[in-house]
């Protein structure tokens, strides 16, 4: 029975593109809403880096920049990089390289989005009456109990903000999307388990769906204590509990451990589907197998089972038992060794490959040395007493957003243009793809890597403006004239991004029609149409071999499709 | 709509089974963070958490807790009958499930009225249980209203799961259902399990 | 051999720039284990910048060396699996990643062992209790002749904490209201600052690591250091930065505003320069976020000689016994913390 046979009913409009139960349509709900989401915390960013770089300007009060830094940091981790990197490239690829029609579960598919959207409505609703202020971490007393409910402003004890404030808001914004993440990778899990095709082990899988299969699993195990943690200062907040307040033997600390315990693992909950990503390009593009691909696989599942037990070096300084910082400062480092282990895998997959420098790939190989760039300089922040000096200064912000941009946007942008060819069905050129990395690249590196330079002097973060009367040492130069060189950059990368989003929307309605396998690549996917129709599959695929089978020397051709049969 | 891919299942485990227990699990996590701030609080002021812990109803603890476990006893036998299509005994018995789920709900109603009158919570509570130095048993009331509220809600869920299930079973179709029903019971009752001896049996 | 010649030559220049680096960006430590830490940071640099720089140029080279041509063979079948020489080799690589993780891990621990888990000093050390508040850090000194905490002779300062050199002090902090952080930058201390806890550290000037400043000289130790100048300047600024500009109407208030600006930032940089910034006078930061005021929520650590310490206490004994009244408030857990009543 064919797939194509029950696909081609007319499902009006509503049905087709807004409650539809197609997984890609899912998926591309998901990756618009994230896109618009990332436009809106880009838009924070320019607000606040304005007002940093010229302080003189006076553009925002203190609790206008505190609100803009944290919702900028709250949108991008849990409206940009959830759904884009997990939800719609979990929902477009894993029914297609698994070879089945749509998720085990496509109502729930669809609450899950649903449930997504009303939390970035939420979410959008708290940014307008003001936003919240105390930081993306939302640590008590100061976000459990505030007069001016909305900015970050001044903590009167036993005064509390109520439901409809900026931060009791966002805490159910964040809360209901955690849920719409859990049922969505639920699902996730289910198909991934039951739906393969015919003769597919799990080491058949693509790395692209165990990582992204691992995330939710890691995802899954971590999320819980934030959860309740949030449930917990919601109450503080709308009732006036005092689970946190410690005047009431409430405990303050409690929040971060329950926040930090989901807060580590979350990093890889993103990088997880961005290392996948970039193993496809890299794969596809070297026309190499993936190299030592169970072991990298190994490698992740030990650095997820590591990431559970680190979380404290989020809090060496925060009053908790030195002696447990130890314990901490220890798992921290080690967890290096996977890591590096991941990455010199992907390094040994270019030897001797035939590397062709598409779009896609040039975002790959920029995500391998950006985050490894990010990955170096969190050694100093694992270490104990390094972490001393550095912690919450512009040394962090640096590094950690030489993590979560190399995921959000390197592997963001390496999967889309990837894939756009198989699920929009168009082609895009090649010229404004390299145009984009280039300008992304280069500006990137320009915002950043200076700022780690102001961050090893010590300037600490969440300051709306260095002056000559409260911080002397950090008005001065050359910090002064980094802050506006990391600022005008990122201006630049803004516009690129902009450039980037008229690019696919002018290919989106004028590009040509993409063939079936642009990039001969193995997996099952690339046998559906571009873009799959309703049901994916013409005929449903048998899988005969694993997904990296390039260059095999004794055939001609350069790959080997998953289900070529012989 | 379905198809063959749609009722695939590589793994021989039928996907209701499957999804049912990562539910669980994730729960379990959500209930894990409450009872590890539990412990915590507990761990810096055991001996006022002990001493408060006389002022919940054992009694009334223990008849929850028989009142559970027999509840999770009717849902096994509703499975049973399912499974022998004994249609009219297994809607009867997932009915006592529900039906034993109100007695829980009931009970527990008439056991945090009077405190939560007595604002246990959220002031000192000294009117409650008298003057011992106030502030560090705030956070044994926050536990307990939190943690035996939070499993409330999920015995009324349970409850409306089961009469769900009830609603696409009862002609007897989609038999299958009763058991992802009882195992989201099941762990209803687990948590119960352990709760109770965190408030109630503490000294 | 050649290779080799080339490869110690890149790896001195790192060397040199890496020593640069820490010259030029770190300011100037002043305390007794900060050049512990100072040197992990050097130390880690020298691990993970080469190993940086080479996984960058193997990347670039691959890319490079094996760029798709026109008629070129067929990329290498190479899975990495069993009997793969690659494998082994990256496994040995992985094992000196292990390696050089428990070197840094060596070098870390003890100093913080040293920083943080030695019970702090109680004996012939100079005791100041910290209280956070919004925006202002308290310093409490208990110095008065009966030596006790809570009593009419005690010292309150707000925003200046004034310390010997060569001496241990301790700090035993708390916060009135919501999570603070004090975090001087030139003693390499930083600790979070939490309501309900008192949490004590402790740091030691070394007056040879004082004399050792760019431009400092001996005579400046007998300079009087004048906080309160400092703060009253400043206060005047920010408020001509924040109020005046924002709610100048018109473009010529704009510009007058901007010009008392210019004109404050000048007289700032004489009282600075008058007060020793940089040499004995040092920023105090907040470093962890408290709300509207945390921008501007600051303090300053003045170092002096042991005399002039004591008299400056003595002097501000007698002031402050009239000044201040002091409240003992005993927290929930019956450990105590104070604030000032203005
Ligand atoms: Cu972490
Ligand atoms: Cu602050």
């Amino acid at each position: 029975m064919s797939a194509a046979a029950h696909g081609h009913h007319d499902l009006g409009f509503f049905k087709k593109y807004m409650f539809s139960t197609d997984h890609k349509v899912i998926g591309m709900q998901y990756l618009i809403t994230g896109i618009i989401m990332a436009f809106l915390g880009g838009y924070l960013a320019v607000k606040f880096r304005s007002q940093l770089a010229f302080p003189e300007l006076a553009l925002l009060s203190g609790s206008e920049y505190n609100s803009s830094v944290t919702m900028h940091g709250l949108i991008m981790v849990f409206w940009v990089a959830m759904p884009i990197l997990v939800a719609a490239f979990g929902n477009f690829l894993i029914p297609t390289m698994i070879g089945c029609d749509d998720m085990a579960y496509p109502t729930l598919n669809m609450i899950s989005y649903w449930l997504f959207l009303v939390s970035a409505f939420v979410a959008i609703a708290s940014l307008l009456i003001g936003g919240y202020g105390g930081a993306w971490t939302l640590y008590p007393p100061l976000s459990a109990n505030m007069a001016e409910a909305s900015g970050g402003g001044a903590y009167v004890i036993g005064k509390v903000p109520g439901l409809f404030s900026g931060g009791s808001l966002i805490i159910t914004a964040v809360a209901l999307e955690i849920i719409a993440f859990l049922i969505g990778g639920l699902n996730f899990l289910v198909t991934t388990i039951n739906m393969r095709a015919p003769g597919m082990s799990i080491w058949d899988l693509p790395f692209v769906v165990w990582m992204i299969d691992l995330a939710v699993v890691v995802f899954m195990f971590s999320v819980g204590p934030l959860v309740a943690g949030a449930i917990m200062l919601l109450f503080d907040r709308t009732l006036g509990t005092g689970f946190f307040d410690p005047n009431r033997g409430g405990d303050p600390i409690l929040f971060q451990h329950l926040f930090w315990f989901f807060g580590h693992p979350e990093v890889y909950v993103v990088l997880f589907p961005s290392m996948g990503f970039v193993g496809e390009a890299i794969t596809t593009f070297s026309r190499k197998p993936l190299f030592g691909f169970k072991k990298v696989i190994w490698a992740a599942i030990v650095a997820s089972i590591l990431s559970f037990i680190v979380w404290a070096h989020h809090q060496f300084i925060a009053g908790i038992d030195p002696h447990a910082a130890v314990f901490f400062t220890i798992f921290t480092v080690l967890i290096s060794v996977p890591f590096a282990a991941m990455m010199f895998s992907f390094i040994a997959t270019l030897w001797k490959g035939s590397i062709e420098l598409t779009s896609a790939m040039l975002w790959a190989l920029g995500f391998i040395i950006t985050f490894l760039f990010g990955g170096v300089t969190g050694i100093y922040l694992g270490t104990l007493t390094s972490d001393v000096v550095f912690h919450d200064t512009y040394f962090v912000v640096a590094h950690f957003h030489y993590t979560f941009v190399p995921i959000t946007i390197f592997g963001g942008m390496t999967a889309i243009y990837f894939w756009f060819p198989k699920f929009v069905g168009k082609n895009f050129s090649e010229f404004w793809g390299k145009v984009h990395f280039w300008i992304s690249f280069i500006s990137f590196n320009a915002i950043f890597l200076p700022m780690f330079i102001p961050g090893t002097a010590g300037q600490h973060r969440r300051i709306a403006g260095y002056t000559e009367a409260t911080f002397p040492a950090m008005a001065v130069e050359p910090y002064a004239t980094i802050r506006i060189i990391s600022t005008v950059a990122f201006w630049v990368l803004f516009i690129a991004q902009v450039i980037w989003i008229i690019h696919m929307i002018v290919k989106f309605y004028t590009g040509e029609k993409a063939v079936k396998n642009p990039w001969k690549a193995n997996t099952l996917e690339w046998t559906c149409d571009s873009p799959p129709p309703h049901g994916n599959f013409a005929t449903y695929p048998t899988v005969y071999r694993g997904p990296y089978e390039y260059s095999v020397p004794s055939r001609d051709s350069d790959y080997w499709p998953q289900d070529e049969k012989g | 709509m379905s198809s063959e891919a749609r009722t695939m299942t590589f793994s021989e485990v039928p996907k209701g089974r499957l999804i049912i227990w990562l539910v669980v699990a994730g729960e379990m996590v959500i209930f894990g963070g409450g009872i590890v701030a539990y412990l915590l609080y507990r761990l810096n002021h055991i001996e006022i958490f002990d001493y408060l812990a006389r002022f919940t109803s054992t009694w009334m603890g223990a008849l929850n807790t028989v009142v559970l476990l027999t509840s999770s006893f009717f849902i096994v036998k509703a499975h049973d009958y399912a499974a022998r299509k004994e249609l009219k005994k297994m809607r009867n018995a997932m009915f006592v499930t529900i039906g034993l789920g109100g007695v829980f709900l009931v009970v527990k109603t008439i056991e945090w009225v009077p405190k939560i009158k007595a604002g246990l919570g959220l002031n000192d509570g000294s009117a409650f249980w008298g003057k011992v130095s106030a502030a560090p048993g705030h956070t044994f009331w926050l536990s307990y209203f939190f943690l035996t509220g939070m499993h409330g809600a999920h015995v009324i869920l349970g409850m409306i799961t089961i009469f769900i299930v009830w609603l696409s079973v009862r002609k007897g179709q989609n038999l299958h259902r009763v058991e992802m029903a009882g195992i989201y019971w099941h762990f209803v009752d687990l948590v119960w399990i352990f709760l109770f001896p965190l408030f109630y049996l503490s000294r | 051999m050649r290779l080799m010649g080339k490869f110690l030559a890149v790896f001195t220049l790192m060397l040199l720039a890496v020593s640069g680096y820490s010259g030029l960006f770190f300011l100037d430590n002043i305390s007794s284990y900060g050049q512990a830490i100072d040197n992990l940071i050097i130390l880690v640099t020298l691990i993970v910048m080469p190993a940086f720089v080479i996984c960058v140029s193997l990347i670039v080279y691959f890319v490079i060396r094996y760029k798709r041509r026109e008629g070129a063979e067929k990329a290498l079948y190479e899975t990495g699996g069993h009997g793969s020489k690659l494998a082994k080799k990256i496994l040995i690589i992985d094992g000196i990643v292990l390696a050089l993780d428990i070197v840094i891990l060596f070098v870390a621990i003890p100093t913080w062992m040293e920083m943080e888990v030695k019970k702090v000093p109680t004996q012939g050390v100079v005791d100041v209790r910290v209280t956070a508040r919004q925006f202002d850090f308290d310093f409490h000194y208990a110095p008065g002749p009966d030596g006790k905490w809570f009593t009419k002779d005690d010292v309150k300062i707000t925003g200046e904490l004034r310390i010997p050199v060569d001496k241990k002090v301790v700090l035993h902090m708390t916060s009135f209201d919501v999570i603070h952080d004090f975090w001087a930058k030139n003693l390499r201390l930083k600790q979070d600052i939490v309501p309900g806890r008192t949490i004590s550290r402790w740091f030691q000037v070394n007056k040879s690591l004082i004399e050792k400043i760019h431009g400092f000289k001996a005579t400046d130790w007998d300079t009087k250091v004048n906080v309160r100048d400092v703060i009253s300047n400043g206060n005047v600024m920010t408020s001509i930065l924040a109020d005046d500009i924002h709610n100048a109407k018109t473009e010529k208030d704009k510009k007058e505003a901007k010009e008392d600006l210019k004109d404050a930032k000048e007289e700032l940089e004489k009282v600075y320069k008058k007060n020793l910034l940089g040499k004995r006078l040092f920023e105090i930061a907040c470093a962890e976020i408290c709300g509207s005021g945390h921008y501007k929520m600051n303090a300053w650590l003045v170092v002096e000689k042991q005399d002039a310490f004591d008299q400056w206490l003595k002097k501000k004994v007698a002031v402050n016994a009239k000044k201040y009244e002091v409240v003992a408030h005993h927290s929930s857990q019956g450990k105590s913390i104070s604030f000032p009543i203005k």
